[in-house]
């Protein structure tokens, strides 16, 4: 195990915060906080951006852990069914 | 034995899948709930671990979607990771000694690198709910671009 999966062992679920929930949330669970408020169920990838973002997104490089954790990834160990 | 189920839109039905969960609070259960009627609109697909028991783990929510319109940047977006409250931080033998969260996000990793072999896709895209998590998708390779909130990862 590494030490990335160490700390994110506490880490259960990765969901987005619609405006609604926001603050219910924010009281219920001291950590969390919005990044933006602008989180929302559904919501999509921005459709325009700035040329500094593009240029950043052109600069980007494969992540070589990202690949690292797919390549653990063991499809053997489950039966994937489409039900 | 543990299976991972990509359900299909007729086998969704949001009320009986928000059941199959415990939460830590109802608003976690509203977004099952969502997450589901999502499914059913064909907006989103859900990939549900659970066991041959008739014990649910969690789910990973997918979607494709093309950002940046002028250049057109086909990824995959991560809509939802959600896992069943007993289950959290917990790892299982079964999956190699893994959490649910981190399965889930390791299938994903190699459903998309796996899909990029067939078609152009680009990215990985998230909205990360907190700077806890924003952190650790960080430390796995992705980056916010802009204030939108949303991370990207290149594949």
């Amino acid at each position: 195990m590494t030490e990335l999966f160490k700390e994110a062992v506490e880490i259960y679920a990765y969901f987005p915060y619609s405006d609604s929930m926001k603050t219910q949330t924010i009281e219920q669970e001291s950590t969390v906080h919005s990044l933006n408020g602008k989180f929302k169920l559904g919501a999509r990838p921005p459709r325009r951006l700035s040329a500094a973002a593009r240029k950043q997104l052109d600069e980007m490089v494969p992540s070589v852990k990202a690949r690292e954790m797919a390549a653990r990834f063991d499809r053997s160990q489950v039966i994937r069914v489409i039900e | 034995m543990i299976k991972l189920a990509t359900l299909s839109r007729a086998s969704v039905y949001p009320g009986s899948l928000s059941k199959r969960f415990q939460y830590a609070d109802d608003g976690e259960r509203q977004y099952v709930v969502k997450t589901a009627k999502f499914s059913t609109r064909q907006k989103t697909r859900i990939h549900l671990l659970s066991d041959t028991s008739g014990n649910d783990y969690g789910f990973v929510a997918l979607s494709i979607s093309s950002f940046d319109q002028s250049y057109n940047r086909p990824s995959i977006v991560i809509d939802y990771i959600f896992t069943s409250h007993q289950y959290r931080g917990r790892k299982f033998p079964e999956l190699d000694n893994t959490t649910v969260f981190e399965y889930l996000f390791e299938f994903t990793l190699r459903s998309a690198l796996s899909l990029q072999e067939i078609v152009p896709l680009r990215f990985i895209a998230l909205q990360p709910a907190h700077d806890r998590l924003a952190a650790y998708y960080q430390r796995i390779g992705f980056s916010f671009i802009d204030t939108s909130g949303w991370m990207f990862m290149k594949l």
